[in-house]
């Protein structure tokens, strides 16, 4: 691919990889590290860091190092269930949608647009008041968000391949729709599509660790960093460690996810900076067709 | 005057640290001992020197919403507790030793057989009205609480007193007949909670007592506020202007961060490790209070795996009292060993139970209940409660018993109360039987547990026909064994509770009842 | 004045505020299907597991839950548009009465959020358009979106780690106001929720005036005036700057749609008592009327809000866009 040459070049890229590799490293191999469980009570709570607990302990009184080396995985996995499965629906939705075209598809699109632009949060909180911090729910709720953006950018990128030469050609030899979908528009739609997932893939992150701040994720007294940081909060001045140190994590890890992402699409496209994705999604025609 | 006992267990047990040196300090009264020894540690709660007179007094109360009352009889949580303490008065009260005084009584005296009861009233009492305290008050107040129609949490406790035959025998004496024997009437009108005295034709919605601040205004779930009642009947009191309950506060850091910031006087009941923070000064103190609340895990004994009196023993046996007291309270309580009354002249302390997870286990499984899993509705009334249902459910994975917690908000807990299998519930400190008629008599309302045992009840029966106080003790010791044996209450510990205060705050003492701002003493504080 | 079908401008306008109010219906719906007709019953999820039946009877009776589905949502929709927001199923008093004061509250975090965060975001803007692509420009960019990234609720705790608990003291962690009191009773306790709203919403609103700027500077009207001899401050006033208000009104309606959802972590995370933390709390406590309302006035809000940025959008740019 000639994306790689380009990539290696920017400074932002390597540095985002190198941030991330770090973060997930944590995350994945982390728990098989973590000095003591993560529900065991190793001290007075709020102890600030000593030989046994680097970090010090928490509300509880358990050892915050092992909790937070335990607390990112299930983070990581909801948000890439979340995303997989947003991104799968939206590309069907959206190339569906591009290749059959019609003025209902319009007016659909557009609608659906401003109640799922809404913001997403507020979904959320409705969702999970009423049936219950389940995680299958969180992942389904996350990717019905997502499932409309990629639609637009997989159904804008589909339009415009759909023009193509050998798409038409396709069709003139008659291909069977299905089989043009699949062998012809959707390997070429790609590029646009995994810089989206990349971006999808951040914001599962932060909604998730947003919904176990709240405390309508993950439950106690399971490790994770959003909870972590709620849970803590009351012994900052004492032991600043348990909020810090998850604080920092989140960010880090989402502004890598960002910064590959956008890496990634500068890479492929040679876009100017930031000029995607001028909002967090809209009514606005404008924003819509960036890719 | 102290328990020597607790006391030397308190400090002998673990190596010298500060915390221990606090408690001690706590356990010796105002909080005077030990303080000179601790270096740059927390300000505690010093004697007065001169009080001044005037100020506004604002207290933060976590734990209200939309039940807040001012209804003298119906409290439910612990800023209504705040509330009713400022505006009302019982005939007796308990101090901040836990022991029973008189306040609008002058004398209570019982006949041979405890059927009938002479009360002699205080002179001098006025109400916030105006209206000057009598015989007929307390009558009209009685008759209110143990109304038929309309009983109120103060009933079960008047349920043996007749009601009807109540006699004025002139403005400051009664005649208090009762329907059987009832020994225990003065312990039990010291919950002022339950039977603070209101005046003949009082309307809640104006509320008038006889305590030290009036009526002002109020907002349930937000604020009340009280003033100076100048005619109150202990004289040059009380100091303050006004006090201003707010109960608007979401969680404990907004509670504690309002009182940093200087928008409140005192935090009450704050979150236990928060006492580290003003440890490094910003002019804030705690009064730490001497443990005597406690926050029992009920068991239904009418619903299984509870009924089962193996699978509670187990429940009992699996607890590390220390450990949770160390984790949930950060160190600030007692061990509990499933018995209430703790500061009853009759308590039994030769009933110790011990840790023991392998008879836990054993017993499970004789009662074919390997690997039980349950569910318990926490509640967060209390700062440790939620904390101490964690540390419980951690702590029965080794005896093979999952915990599954459910939080519940407040609204949703009271209005199934009684109903949860297994749940959280806080008490503060009142003498045994009391005790044992809000709690452990088929007829209690607060009989979480649903425990109904014949033997049980028949002794409680008995000691209330006996006037003598040792021999009743004798009685209460049966009891109490059987509450032990068999009971449906985990209580693990017996709580201090912390009251965060501006370093101007003062007049107040650390009480053993449980009750913040030892025995929310308003009366007798005032700001520097 | 021409008849509506035949003013383009009009049809555009009418078309989309029927998309608007279509949507607002729409929005309306999800809510209620989310909170009448989920698996989970409602009214045992208010009421917990161990309910009684009468009871449950009872809050079923109250929720409307025993009649049919559309009915429910008629009687609904019909008391919620006469101003009937329904009765909190926490403190029985109407919805409508403590949302009002919430609304107020989060309004001024609103206003306070866009007076500072909007020029900045065209200060920064103009600058990063007009030297574009060089250092300070890339630098922004690269903070914008590394900013875009984080979730609101890590740049608020992390704004309090160091302006008021760990790093620094100088400002109050929580911002509690005293029932009754004004929010402006202690004027430090808005800085840190005002300034993490505008470090969250700082990425979007910058991009949007910078993308605006670089167009304006390319265009052929921009070119002919450097042609010309036109130093670049001189372009820079009186080119950019006119035709910065169509984006600094895009820019505002951005933010205001951006707060009707992130004021619900901010607000919680301070403790502000705004309409975003009253739906955390009704959310917590299950108080369906609670959030219905407080949900469809929101969107209510973030659809009138879009309306007026796509109207702005049409009717200004026409005529103040000086490209060919």
């Amino acid at each position: 691919m000639t994306l790689w040459p380009r990539y290696l070049r920017s400074g932002s890229a390597i540095f985002s990889t190198v941030l991330l590799t770090i973060v997930f490293l944590t995350t994945i191999i982390g728990p098989f590290f973590a000095p003591a469980s993560s529900l065991d009570f190793i001290g007075a709570p709020f102890q600030g860091p000593n030989a046994h607990a680097w970090l010090g302990t928490d509300v509880l009184g358990r050892d915050v190092l092992s909790r937070i080396l335990q607390g990112g995985y299930r983070i990581l996995g909801l948000a890439a269930a979340a995303t997989a499965l947003g991104v799968l629906a939206g590309i069907l939705l959206g190339m569906a949608a591009g290749y059959i075209k019609g003025a209902v598809d319009e007016i659909i699109m557009r609608l659906l647009d401003v109640v799922l632009a809404f913001p997403q949060i507020i979904l959320a909180l409705l969702f999970v008041s009423i049936i219950g911090p389940v995680p299958w729910l969180i992942v389904l709720i996350v990717a019905g968000f997502h499932a409309p953006q990629v639609a637009r950018v997989a159904r804008a990128a589909t339009l415009r391949v759909v023009e193509e030469d050998y798409v038409r050609f396709a069709e003139t030899i008659g291909m069977p729709r299905l089989r043009i979908l699949v062998q012809e528009i959707f390997p070429n739609i790609m590029t646009p599509l995994i810089v989206e997932a990349g971006l999808r893939f951040t914001y599962s992150i932060a909604l998730i660790a947003g919904l176990n701040f709240l405390g309508l994720g993950t439950q106690p007294p399971i490790p994770d960093w959003g909870l972590m940081i709620n849970e803590n909060r009351i012994g900052m001045a004492t032991n600043p460690w348990p909020v810090v140190v998850p604080v920092l994590l989140i960010a880090l890890l989402t502004i890598g996810t960002n910064l590959l992402a956008d890496a990634i699409g500068r890479a492929a496209f040679g876009l100017d900076r930031g000029s995607r994705e001028t909002q967090p999604a809209s009514s606005d025609e404008t924003a819509t067709v960036q890719a | 005057m102290e328990d020597s006992k607790s006391l030397t267990h308190l400090l002998g047990d673990r190596p010298f640290g500060r915390r221990e040196l606090l408690r001690g300090a706590a356990l010796g009264g105002a909080g005077l001992i030990g303080a000179s020894l601790l270096p740059g540690a927390v300000k505690l709660a010093q004697a007065a020197t001169t009080p001044k007179r005037g100020g506004d007094l604002r207290v933060a109360i976590t734990g209200g919403g939309s039940t807040d009352t001012l209804d003298a009889h119906t409290m439910n949580t612990s800023p209504d507790l705040a509330r009713v303490m400022t505006l009302y008065e019982g005939l007796t009260t308990l101090d901040t030793d836990g022991k029973l005084i008189n306040v609008l009584a002058e004398s209570l005296e019982p006949n041979a057989t405890a059927t009938e009861w002479i009360i002699k009233l205080r002179k001098g009492v006025t109400f916030h009205n105006g209206k000057a305290f009598k015989a007929e008050d307390v009558a009209f107040t009685f008759r209110r609480i143990g109304d038929p129609k309309n009983p109120l949490q103060g009933a079960t406790g008047l349920k043996p007193v007749d009601l009807d035959n109540i006699q004025i025998i002139d403005d400051h004496t009664l005649r208090v007949p009762t329907k059987t024997p009832f020994a225990t009437l003065p312990e039990t009108l010291s919950a002022v909670y339950y039977f603070g005295i209101v005046p003949v034709g009082y309307d809640p919605k104006n509320p008038v007592g006889t305590g030290p601040f009036k009526y002002e205004s109020f907002t349930p779930g937000q604020q009340s506020v009280f003033t100076r009642y100048d005619g109150y009947w202990q004289s040059g009191l009380p100091y303050l202007d006004s006090v201003t309950i707010i109960d608007s506060f979401q969680n404990d850091t907004a509670a504690f961060n309002a009182l940093q910031g200087g928008e409140v006087d005192i935090y009450a009941y704050a979150t236990l490790s928060l006492v580290n923070q003003i440890s490094q000064g910003g002019g804030l103190k705690a009064l730490v209070s001497k443990p005597g609340l406690y926050v029992p895990f009920y068991m239904r004994t009418d619903v299984a795996p509870f009924d089962d009196v193996n699978v509670r023993k187990a429940f009992r046996l699996l607890v590390d009292r220390q450990q949770l007291i160390d984790q949930s309270l950060n160190g600030y309580g007692i061990v509990g060993n499933d018995v209430f009354g703790r500061w009853d002249p009759a308590y039994d302390e030769s009933l110790v139970r011990s840790h023991d997870v392998d008879q836990a286990k054993f017993l499970l499984k004789k009662s074919g209940h390997e690997n039980l899993t349950v569910e318990l509705s926490s509640i967060d009334l209390l700062p440790g409660m939620v904390q101490a249902a964690q540390v419980y459910a951690q702590q029965a994975k080794a005896a093979g018993v999952t915990v599954n917690i459910r939080q519940l908000t407040t609204d949703t807990y009271y209005s199934q109360y009684g109903k949860w299998a297994f749940t959280q519930d806080y008490w503060v400190y009142q003498p045994y039987l009391t005790v044992v008629a809000l709690a452990t008599l088929p007829t209690s309302p607060y009989n979480g547990t649903h425990w109904n045992n014949s033997r049980y009840n028949d002794l409680y029966n008995h000691a209330q026909s006996i006037v003598d106080s040792s021999k009743r003790a004798e009685v209460i010791r049966e009891m109490q064994k059987i509450d032990f044996e068999e009971g449906g209450l985990i209580i693990p510990s017996f709580n201090q509770t912390i009251d965060l205060m501006a370093e101007n705050v003062q007049g107040f003492e650390s009480a053993n009842t449980g009750n913040a701002l030892g025995n929310f003493g308003f009366a007798k504080s005032w700001l520097a | 004045m021409r008849r509506v079908d035949q003013n383009p401008l009009a049809r555009l306008l009418v078309q989309r505020i029927l998309l608007g109010l279509l949507s607002l219906l729409l929005v309306s719906i999800v809510v209620f299907a989310a909170t009448q007709l989920l698996p989970g019953d409602a009214a045992r999820a208010v009421v917990g597991r161990g309910a009684a039946q009468d009871r449950l009877d009872a809050l079923r009776h109250q929720l409307h839950l025993d009649l049919p589905v559309v009915t429910q949502y008629w009687l609904w929709l019909r008391d919620f548009l006469t101003g009937d927001a329904g009765t909190s199923l926490v403190n029985g008093k109407p919805v409508i009465e403590s949302v009002g004061a919430r609304i107020s509250n989060s309004f001024t975090l609103l206003i306070l959020v866009v007076a500072t965060g909007i020029p900045l975001a065209i200060t920064l803007g103009i600058v990063a358009a007009v030297r574009r692509d060089r250092r300070v420009d890339t630098s922004l960019s690269v903070i914008a979106l590394a900013l875009a990234a984080i979730p609101e609720f890590v740049i608020g705790i992390g704004l309090i780690v160091l302006f008021a608990t760990v790093v620094l003291h100088w400002l109050p962690p929580v911002s509690m106001v005293r029932p009754g009191a004004s929010v402006f009773a202690r004027p430090l306790m808005l800085i840190l929720p005002v300034l993490t709203l505008i470090i969250a919403v700082f990425p979007y609103t910058f991009r949007m005036i910078r993308a605006s700027m670089i167009d304006v500077l390319d265009s052929e009207y921009v070119e002919m005036a450097t042609l010309k001899g036109l130093t670049r401050r001189r372009i820079v006033l009186l080119h950019a700057l006119p035709n910065a208000i169509a984006p600094t009104i895009q820019a505002i309606a951005l933010t205001c749609g951006y707060l009707a959802g992130g004021c619900v972590v901010v607000e919680y995370v301070f403790g502000f008592p705004g309409i975003g933390q009253g739906l955390v709390s009704a959310v917590i406590a299950r108080d369906i009327p609670y959030i219905q309302c407080v949900v469809v006035l929101l969107a209510a809000f973030y659809v009138v809000v879009n309306l007026l940025a796509d109207l702005v959008a049409i009717l200004v740019t026409p005529k103040l866009r000086r490209a060919t």
